[in-house]
């Protein structure tokens, strides 16, 4: 059975058939042009608008800085409370937004805190990128 | 050339049991009268409003006559007034208009502002919400500038303080830097009393070339110096992206400033008071310098310094900002128009800054879009 993924095109095919926990990367793309790198992927750049592009996987980086949503958000199918990093991918050169699993304080992670990409369950059971400290 | 503020106007920033039509008409029948105009007088409107459905503009601008000129709406999330400004100022410039009313207004629903951008997966995963921004924005700040907690909460005491002073801000009462500290905790470190209310307001400006000034014998006109507006480059991070570059660092505000200064042949140094987007009490810290009133990393000494108070060598958001104002979006920015034009014109009362001649207006929304109006006594 094809695991349901909430957004498909942030996570390259082969890993959406993996388990809650896996580490897997995130499908970002560099620009044939100018070089800089796009986050989720894009068919034009996002920062010179040039098309031709190439994949760059994001999979470990470190958190630049952190806070938690601690109160329930419009269309979220998330529980709260969570913590929230942007999370640093340097060769990519890239920060990306996104949850991150294990963690109850945000106050407490501080700025180079590693940090790598894994499956996350939602609770409506699709799946989804999260950050996890690396074990 | 420059374009004159012949007149402006106001419903005060709240809730209230009325329709956004209502609101605007109260708002728009001020800014006329106090311009010596009737709407059949205006060559254009533009209205500013990010809530309302089709045809918003010529709903919301019904109630003030059925003249046949041009009535347009401008959308630009939190600096829509502005765009208004924009688009106002290049009518009267090209000569297409004599005379505009810019007028916002706004219902905005209670809580967070959803639709700022985002996609489906975001709000899905809980990340697609604009405070998780702000927060972290406010981390980075203070990681830079040697900031605590404290210093947002006394961003936040200051601007209450002021807004005690404006009858027509939301909340009119001083808190103390425990009653900020101590309010409930949205997004770490902001607690609620440091981010700004979304709400209900309207606020209009009447525009005039200066050769229609001085036919109508305009009373206090105050020029309009620059409108510059400026929508996202490489380095900039803001609702609704996901994601941003690492290492390249800029701001649509600084854009913005550099833009209007040079347009208005004024500098930082030339201001007497500004009004800057402080939607959370981080923002009007990074605007600090993004508008040049310090450099880079003395955000926080600039503020503890307490220049930026009332009485102080830069007062900002005298109007009490949008954290005691609250923020009506696509009123907002007309709203800082309207305190910086009392206060050229020496009618702001109890918050009034002395000798004040020159006034610098800020709001930065969703899309990273920025925009900066320079005001000066006509």
């Amino acid at each position: 059975m094809t695991t349901e993924w909430l957004a498909e095109q942030l996570v390259p095919a082969q890993y959406r058939d993996v388990t809650p926990g896996a580490p897997i990367q995130l499908a970002a793309s560099r620009c044939s042009t100018c070089d800089r790198c796009s986050f989720p992927a894009a068919d034009s750049c996002t920062w010179c608008g040039a098309t031709g592009s190439r994949p760059e996987p994001l999979s470990d980086g470190t958190a630049v800085a952190a806070t938690a949503v601690l109160h329930r958000t419009p269309r979220a199918v998330v529980e709260v409370p969570f913590v929230v990093a942007l999370v640093r991918f340097g060769q990519a050169g890239l920060d990306v937004l996104g949850r991150v699993l294990g963690a109850d304080d945000a106050d407490a992670m501080n700025p180079g805190t590693p940090l790598r990409v894994v499956a996350e369950s939602l609770p409506d059971g699709r799946m989804h990128y999260a950050f996890a400290a690396p074990p | 050339m420059s374009v004159i503020i012949a007149g402006v106007g106001l419903h005060p920033f709240g809730r209230f049991p009325l329709t956004v039509e209502e609101i605007a008409r109260v708002a728009a029948v001020q800014a006329l009268g106090d311009a010596g105009v009737t709407y059949s007088d205006i060559d254009l409107t533009v209205v500013a409003n990010v809530g309302e459905g089709m045809a918003k503009a010529q709903r919301i601008a019904a109630g003030l006559g059925a003249t046949g000129h041009p009535v347009i709406s401008v959308e630009s999330a939190c600096a829509s007034s502005a765009a208004a400004m924009l688009a106002g100022r290049d009518a009267i410039e090209s000569g297409r208009a004599r005379v505009v009313l810019c007028l916002g207004a706004e219902k905005a629903p209670r809580g967070f502002i959803a639709g700022a951008g985002f996609e489906p997966w975001q709000e899905a995963s809980g990340v697609g919400v604009t405070p998780i921004y702000f927060a972290l924005q406010a981390r980075e700040l203070l990681t830079a500038t040697g900031g605590t907690v404290a210093d947002l909460a006394a961003v936040s005491v200051k601007n209450h303080g002021h807004g005690a002073l404006n009858p027509d801000a939301m909340y009119r009462s001083p808190v103390t830097a425990g009653q900020v500290l101590n309010s409930k905790v949205v997004c770490p470190p902001l607690t609620l009393l440091m981010l700004c209310t979304p709400n209900e307001g309207a606020a209009a400006v009447v525009l005039m070339s200066p050769g229609e000034a001085g036919r109508r014998g305009v009373a206090q006109p105050v020029a309009l110096r620059a409108v510059a507006l400026a929508t996202r480059s490489p380095g900039d991070w803001f609702v609704p992206a996901p994601s941003r570059l690492s290492q390249v660092r800029s701001s649509p505000t600084q854009t913005a400033a550099t833009a209007a200064y040079q347009e208005a042949g004024l500098g930082p140094g030339d201001l007497d008071l500004v009004e800057c987007q402080d939607t959370d009490a981080a923002s009007e810290l990074i605007a600090y310098a993004d508008l040049e009133l310090c450099a880079p990393g003395d955000e926080v000494k600039l503020l503890r310094s307490g220049d930026t108070r009332i009485g102080g060598r830069i007062p900002v958001n005298t109007s009490g900002g949008l954290l005691s104002k609250g923020e009506p979006l696509g009123a907002s920015g007309l709203g800082q128009v309207h305190e910086l034009v009392m206060q050229l014109r020496g009618l702001a009362g109890p918050r009034q800054v002395s000798g004040a001649r020159v006034g610098l207006a800020h709001v930065m929304g969703a899309g990273h879009v920025s925009a900066v109006i320079i005001l000066a006594a006509a």
